[in-house]
């Protein structure tokens, strides 16, 4: 393994079933070595990409290409592409060891080629001790890593993940999560994640795309799209945000929480502004400069490592360092830095 | 069921709009002591049982007995014990060792596997076409798959007369093909008797791997493809570890009956191809013999006990999963 991939390009693929349309128009790259994730809500259409890309799906229009080479004119079977499936599909009749080799088997490599790379990947996915086990006497966590270990086997140029983490516990998932980022950065394979789980893709992605009623909404790193979401369904999907209606005058935004200036402005007249909550800044007394207003706090929620605070003005929350000594019913004021206050696309 | 105050509990607080809960909750709270729930389960199986000791089991224990018996000079049944009924089933007879019976034996044996390959082979692509119709017209199908069951089998047999007989398109094609000579007709023959006895017991391949084909994972099927795997590999590794069970029901299921067939074979296979089902009905008719007649029934039940023992051996793996 190791050996670097080819960059997949989608364009304009388009995918109705029936009446819907699942797919209209999607367009995106993928450059060898990244891990890429499609992120949205179900029925956006996400999966049906990804089946599309692997070959279990015809795509209506539109093209897939893996270094230049045309997928869509393979069937499944010929497609340097693996998947590991949402509930894993592990044959229940076959071991670990034999579920692994299955793909080499099926392109009949020389079994003494298969054994070596099956006890390659057995102990890249620590699986050594369970290769003659059946599927049924593992756990979620081992059936994953069996998962990944007989798409990986066949050395693809792009592993394809269908939502892997959702059969498995909160607490295993997060750690799962590290350990699939730690894997995809050592073996330098693109990976191509799809999920519904805004912390999956924010933790495990080198560019994420999120996803919205068949077509792309917004595409970037992490950080980007967190820190700068174009609309408001990226601000609500990836991350909490505070919302809040505006109309535009001049410079700045008239709203119920009074004038705002935000430091880009809008394109609209009528429109939204976004803010995180732990870009709030409280403070007992009025804070100097624009965007500052004063409120009482409704509620405190302790989370542990910091506090919740809803303020009774326009559903406003925000996120403070735990044990300040903000209790309900207090007054502060609120200031929204101009350089976090962002107009969102209608 | 009738809905009774619970003590202590107003019943309408555990109603729902319709009410259903309130009498669901009243009639599990009687049930709730394991006494009761005995005596009562207990009672309801009780005409069950009976049923099945009356018309099963006694008739079977009647049967052991008369394979010991002899027959009287006129057919009659005598209650002296004797093991010849047994020692003929083994090619024993009057007139010393003879192999007929045990041809007769392994004939059917043949005859009913075969019939079992070719009605799973023609059952499993009729399962995968009637489970791709849209849900709505599924039943009409398994309908017209289904319905000639409701005809009688001697009926269904005499309908191969024209299609098979001297004159028929059928045997006329053979002849000019070579298959048969001038004076031949594909009726009476073993092809008659596969042809008859196939799709006789068709159905009965056909309904368990539906109920099982209707319920693959498709997900298998999927992975299959994405790991390279040809046709017969999907087959093999995706679909039918999926129907497994349901394979070995449709095996019973037509091997138990067609091993005990006698109506087709005696009248679609003429006087040459005499299977054990119609040694056994000549045995209690023709010759009036009911003892042999009894123990060449021991031997068929036998050979079902086996099939089931089959059967069960695959559950049983099934649910060690």
């Amino acid at each position: 393994m190791g050996a670097p991939g080819r960059a997949l390009e989608v364009r304009e693929v388009r995918k109705r079933f029936g009446a819907v349309d699942v797919l209209r128009g999607v367009t995106l790259s993928a450059d060898p070595g990244t891990f890429l994730t499609l992120l949205g809500p179900s029925g956006c259409g996400k999966t049906t990409l990804l089946r599309i890309v692997a070959g279990l799906e015809l795509a209506d229009s539109g093209s897939v290409t893996l270094g230049g080479e045309d997928l869509l004119a393979k069937p499944a079977q010929q497609r340097p592409v693996n998947t590991v499936f949402q509930q894993y599909a592990l044959f229940p009749h076959l071991t670990v060891a034999d579920n692994v080799a299955f793909g080499l088997r099926a392109r009949r490599i020389p079994e003494a080629d298969v054994a070596r790379k099956v006890s390659e990947a057995l102990e890249l996915l620590q699986l050594g001790e369970l290769a003659v086990r059946l599927p049924a006497k593992l756990s979620g966590g081992q059936k994953q890593r069996v998962a990944l270990a007989r798409a990986l086997v066949n050395e693809p140029d792009i592993l394809l993940l269908d939502e892997p983490m959702s059969a498995l516990d909160a607490k295993l998932r997060a750690q799962v999560q590290l350990e699939l980022r730690r894997l995809q950065r050592r073996i330098g394979r693109t990976f191509v994640l799809v999920t519904h789980d805004q912390d999956e893709a924010l933790t495990v992605s080198d560019r994420i795309l999120v996803m919205r009623e068949g077509c792309i909404e917004q595409a970037g790193a992490p950080e980007d799209v967190y820190a700068r979401p174009r609309t408001r369904f990226v601000a609500e999907f990836l991350g909490a945000a505070n919302l809040i209606e505006a109309t535009r005058d001049g410079d700045a935004c008239e709203t119920a929480l009074g004038r705002l200036e935000p430091a880009e402005k809008p394109g609209w007249t009528r429109g939204c502004l976004c803010i995180r909550p732990e870009k709030l800044e409280l403070s007992a007394t009025r804070p100097e400069g624009a965007n500052a207003i004063e409120a009482t706090l409704e509620e405190v929620v302790y989370r542990g490592d910091h506090v919740e605070v809803f303020l009774g003005v326009s559903g406003l929350r925000a996120r403070a360092p735990a044990l300040n000594g903000l209790a309900r019913g207090a007054r502060v004021w609120v200031r929204l830095p101009a350089a976090h206050l962002m107009a969102l696309e209608a | 069921m009738s809905e009774r105050e619970l003590p202590g509990l107003p019943t309408a607080a555990l109603k729902n709009r319709d009410g259903a809960l309130g009498a669901r909750v009243v009639w599990l709270g009687e049930l709730a002591s394991r006494r009761r729930l005995f005596a009562r389960g207990g009672a309801l199986m009780g005409g069950g049982m009976g049923l099945i000791l009356a018309l099963v089991a006694l008739p079977m224990l009647a049967l052991v007995a008369l394979a010991f018996a002899t027959r009287g000079t006129h057919g009659e049944i005598e209650w002296t014990l004797t093991l010849n009924n047994l020692k003929r089933l083994f090619g024993y007879g009057i007139l010393g060792w003879s192999p007929d019976i045990l041809w007769i034996l392994s004939r059917s044996v043949l005859v009913a596997a075969v019939t079992t390959v070719l009605c799973v082979a023609f059952a499993f692509p009729l399962a995968f076409f009637v489970a791709s119709r849209p849900p709505a017209r599924r039943y009409a199908w398994l309908a017209l798959i289904v319905v000639p069951m409701l005809t009688n089998v001697v009926i269904r047999a005499y309908a191969w007369f024209p299609l098979l007989g001297m004159h028929s398109p059928l045997t006329k094609l053979a002849q000019i093909l070579g298959f048969l000579a001038a004076d031949e007709a594909l009726y009476p023959s073993a092809l008659a008797v596969y042809l008859g006895q196939t799709a006789i017991n068709l159905p009965f391949a056909v309904l368990p791997l539906y109920a099982a084909v209707e319920r693959l994972d498709p997900a298998l099927i999927d992975a299959a493809r994405d790991l390279y795997a040809s046709r017969w590999g999907i087959f093999r590794h995706a679909i039918l570890p999926q129907v497994r069970a349901a394979l070995a029901v449709a095996i019973v299921l037509t091997f138990v009956p067609a091993l005990g067939a006698f109506v087709v074979p005696d009248l679609l296979g003429g006087a040459r191809g005499m299977l054990l089902g119609n040694l056994l009905q000549q045995q209690f008719f023709t010759a009036r013999n009911w003892p042999y007649g009894a123990a060449i029934s021991l031997m068929l039940v036998a050979c079902s006990v086996v099939a089931l023992w089959y059967y069960g051996r695959t559950q049983a793996r099934e649910a060690a999963r």
